[in-house]
């Protein structure tokens, strides 16, 4: 007796891990472990990795939005890192893909509008002469569509800050226009809380730094 | 019992250990040739686990998954692949090789005879942008045309001129349907510009010869224009010039958008500070405007209206018509219309169907008073046409269509009076095969019929490309191309059949994302042009109304060769191009009295185009040079006929845009010259009825000038 008893705790002691991971949860540990890799990445190279974690949970996971998302974030951020010009093409597409994806899953998401006027800076960005004609217009409309979706986005006001700041000043740019809307995104990130670990929360290191060359220049 | 016990607990343990331990997947991936896809992605199909393929193509991790799983790997521009693996205790070793899915790269594009301005493609010979920006064009589609290899730009007349051809043997198209007057009316020695602003164009496509099936009723050239998808976002614009103001309003909704806009032009002020070597007695002035209409009715359903309506008048001295070598008014009052609805769509599985659909209206009537001489002329064109497209694969397709036409034309001399019509149908079909991703082929047939001729001709074309490396590829285009003889023989004469050119086309080109070489040579023969008999006295005047026999027994040739090169690396932040145009061509047509080179022909031609932006200034400089030997002119006293050439021509012109902010507004500053050095080109001369005497046919004025200021609201 003693001894079925005793197998039977060493059984429920070693099924108790197994009976944890039921699916719901399997995707939130996924994803708490592949936005901590995220958070790490500094490089290209690890930026472009956690971009492949992510596209695997999106690629399994097809109704979630979510993991679509980060995996755009991160082909972003890997193509902004890099300087091979093969690289940078291949995470542009590969952010297109899943920018495309997010259109169709969330096509009211301030967030997805957010990242989608970023995307379109890239695409700026990658062709400068021909590029303003092309993407202008679709990043401003972008910007316009989070912030009317909601306002208190901080991220909205940082890429439109970035807009802003990359855009020369006889266009109507300039680290002087860029500056209040940075100040802006700073007052919405003192308010902001993201609904869950998952959502979209980046943007405040960024932020930071464009607020120092801002206020460098006016000084 | 006790250690049993214990034994079997640790087991147990063990066990369990064993069953958490993570197998390892290791492998690499490369495409078919063997080379590494850094940042490919592996995973185990239904689960979160995989990896990333590293810089030599290698990649590791471990899984928890167990039993028989499918690998696949994925990469951007590859197919992906998927492997069976059994994952146990000891590692898995898979290699793969992803097959390329087709690209700008590694599939050939037909190409031959074709120059096409895009943004769809990631490496094109032109953007839309630089079109509009090409120095002394002045945003004219045509006038950028001419700096390409193949046409030639004329000082005193309006047109395509490609590869021997005149300009009647051009023709337009927007979505599909041929536009009738895609210039503005037609003035004795002034060239007209074109009608449509580049902007309104997402893709124009310019081909030299060899066209496809699709288009016919040209014997030289087609020049195709794509309008507009929606525009991203509303605005407001205004434009204001030394020669007029203009004002648009855009407005997007969800799915649909709306664009109008009027302009007002009036080249008086300008004529009065710029001199000119015309005398104007009513300065060019006209008052235009459109509607644009686009509704997108699902992503793959969209229909379009696009509208413009235009009068202007003219006046100015002019070569008296009665009286050859004297001088005599001519004032023209025109109004123009043009209505293109069009509806494309695709449908079936995979969206393998496409259907475009389209019609149009083209109205134009000129009334011109040429000293005493009543002058009207008045054509209209309502054309229906449907193209039904079937993708076959990934890559070929084959389509079937048709369109007719109903064509109006009249011709007031005074009194009298030529109205003829012409019912005009035709129907092709053509197909693109890719017989491999290195050669591709091209063939159509077009079948063409016009009851005011009473005939009918079948036109077969062919056009292969065979890809010779990642940016290189060979190309040759044949076909039999037709058209209705020029209005004025027939009004004479409806017994006459179509023209005919026959054109046979190579070409080579290197096409890099910043750099393009291109050359091309090719035969054109001319067949059954219409020929006057019983010519006496060759008259040089281009406006007159033929009066006697003709018939279909006139001929020529044309060969040459098309060189451009295109390179915006070399130096930095300067694009350029530079192309070279030699042309061979003779014909006996129209009141010819002998085998001779047209007068619109130069035998070389050479064009230098460049920009540069200028950051700090926020301002673009355009340059643009041409330069082209002397064309043929009538000398009645030389024993040739047609036997001598005027000086070469040469033309330097200048532009800058400069980008600002005007009270938070974009705005862009304009500034153009045309003919900066002010030299005097000569096109041609006209002699006294006696031949004793002679004037020169030269430029409107020595110098253009344009400056506008443009503003976008927000």
């Amino acid at each position: 007796m003693k001894t079925i008893a005793l197998c039977l705790f060493v059984l429920v002691g070693f099924a108790r891990p197994v009976l944890a991971q039921a699916p719901a949860d399997k995707f939130t540990a996924a994803m708490t472990q592949a936005l901590a890799t995220c958070r790490q990445a500094r490089t290209a190279e690890t930026f472009l990795e956690s971009a492949n974690q992510f596209e695997r949970i999106a690629t399994a996971e097809p109704d979630q939005w979510l993991p679509a998302y980060w995996s755009a974030y991160c082909f972003l951020n890997g193509f902004y890192l890099t300087k091979d010009e093969k690289l940078q093409e291949m995470a542009l597409d590969k952010t297109e893909t899943w920018i495309d994806k997010l259109a169709d899953l969330q096509p009211e998401n301030d967030e997805v509008a957010v990242l989608t006027a970023w995307y379109y800076q890239a695409r700026l960005s990658a062709s400068p002469a021909t590029g303003w004609m092309r993407f202008g217009g679709k990043i401003t409309k972008n910007i316009e569509k989070a912030k009317q979706l909601n306002p208190e986005n901080p991220r909205a006001y940082l890429v439109e800050g970035q807009n802003a700041y990359y855009t020369p000043t006889t266009f109507g740019g300039g680290k002087q226009v860029a500056l209040p809307l940075f100040k802006t995104s700073q007052e919405k990130f003192a308010k902001f809380t993201a609904p869950s670990p998952l959502h979209p929360d980046w943007g405040q290191f960024l932020l930071a730094r464009y607020i120092k060359s801002c206020e460098a220049a006016a000084n | 019992m006790r250690p049993i016990l214990f034994i079997l607990h640790f087991l147990l343990i063990a066990l369990g250990a064993l069953a958490q331990q993570p197998s390892t997947v290791r492998g690499r991936v490369t495409n078919k040739a063997g080379e590494p896809l850094p940042g490919a992605n592996v995973v185990v199909k239904g689960s979160y686990d995989g990896g990333s393929a590293n810089a030599e193509g290698w990649f590791s991790f471990t899984t928890t998954e167990r039993g028989e799983q499918v690998l696949m790997a994925t990469f951007v521009g590859h197919r992906p692949a998927e492997q069976r693996i059994s994952l146990n205790a000891s590692p898995a070793e898979v290699e793969f090789g992803l097959e390329e899915t087709p690209n700008e790269l590694n599939t050939v594009t037909i190409s031959a005879g074709a120059f096409e301005a895009s943004d769809a493609k990631k490496i094109t010979i032109l953007r839309p942008l630089d079109i509009a920006t090409t120095a002394g064009a002045n945003a004219d589609i045509f006038a950028a045309i001419q700096t390409l290899p193949g046409t030639q730009a004329q000082g005193d007349q309006e047109g395509l001129f490609v590869r021997g051809g005149a300009a009647s043997e051009a023709r337009t198209m927007i979505d599909g349907t041929l536009v009738q007057n895609p210039f503005f009316s037609n003035t004795p020695d002034v060239p007209a510009r074109g009608r449509f602003s580049p902007f309104l164009f997402k893709g124009t496509s310019f081909s030299s010869g060899g066209y496809s099936a699709q288009y016919g009723q040209a014997l030289s050239s087609v020049l195709v224009l794509n309008t507009n998808d929606l525009p991203d976002s509303s605005q407001t614009s205004f434009s204001l010039s030394a020669v007029g103001l203009g004002g648009s309003r855009t407005q997007r909704w969800a799915r649909s958008s709306l664009a109008a806009e009027v302009d007002y032009s009036n080249l008086g002020p300008l004529f009065a500070v710029v001199p000119q070597n015309i005398a104007w007695q009513k300065a060019p002035e006209s008052l235009g405007g459109g509607l644009r209409f686009t509704h997108q009715l699902t992503n793959n359903q969209t229909f379009k209206v696009f509208s413009s309506y235009r009068q202007g008048s003219i006046g100015l001295a002019v070569p008296d018509l009665l009286q050859p070598f004297s001088q005599t008014l001519f004032r023209n009052r025109n109004r123009n219309a043009y209505l293109n609805t069009s509806y494309r769509a695709s449908f079936g599985a995979a969206q393998a169907w496409t259907l475009q659909a389209g019609a149009s209206v083209s109205y134009d009537r000129d009334e011109i008073d040429w000293g005493s001489v009543r002058l009207g002329r008045h054509e209209q064109r309502v054309q229906g046409r449907a193209v039904l497209t079937r993708a076959l694969g990934e890559q070929s397709s084959v389509l079937a269509g048709a369109e007719l036409h109903r064509y109006d034309f009249e011709s007031q001399f005074n009194e009298w009076a030529y109205r003829p019509h012409d019912t005009y149908a035709a129907t092709f079909v053509e197909a693109e095969v890719y017989v491999t991703r290195k050669l591709a082929a091209r063939p159509g047939l077009r079948a063409e019929h016009s009851a005011l001729l009473g005939r009918a001709n079948l036109a077969p074309r062919l056009s292969l490309a065979y890809k010779t490396g990642p940016y290189s590829q060979f190309g040759f285009a044949f076909g039999h191309f037709y058209q209705n003889p020029d209005n004025r023989y027939l009004f004479i004469n409806s017994g006459l059949d179509f023209e005919k050119a026959i054109h046979w086309i190579a070409n080579f080109q290197v096409v890099r994302p910043k750099r393009t070489f291109r050359a091309e040579v090719y035969q054109k023969n001319y067949r059954q042009l219409v020929r006057e008999l019983n010519v006496a006295q060759f008259d040089p005047n281009r406006y007159r109304q033929p009066s006697g026999p003709t018939d279909n027994s006139g001929s020529g040739y044309a060969r040459g060769l098309d060189l451009f090169w295109r390179d915006q690396q070399s130096i930095k932040g300067l694009d350029y191009w530079v192309s070279y145009a030699w042309v061979d061509t003779r014909r006996l047509y129209q009141n010819f009295l002998a085998q001779a080179t047209p007068t619109f022909i130069a035998e070389h031609t050479v064009n230098v185009v460049a920009r540069k932006y200028v950051t700090s200034l926020s301002t673009s400089f355009n340059a643009s040079w041409a330069w082209a030997t002397g064309r043929p002119y009538y000398n009645p006293h030389h024993p040739e006929f047609l036997g001598e050439r005027t000086p070469a021509f040469s033309n330097l012109s200048l532009a800058a845009n400069y980008l600002t902010r005007l009270g938070g507004h974009f705005t862009v500053v304009v500034l153009s010259v045309t003919n900066v050095l002010g030299r005097d080109n000569v096109f041609g001369y006209r002699y006294s009825p006696d031949g004793t005497q002679r004037t020169a046919i030269g430029q409107a004025a020595p110098r253009f000038v344009f400056l506008g200021m443009f503003i976008t609201l927000k």
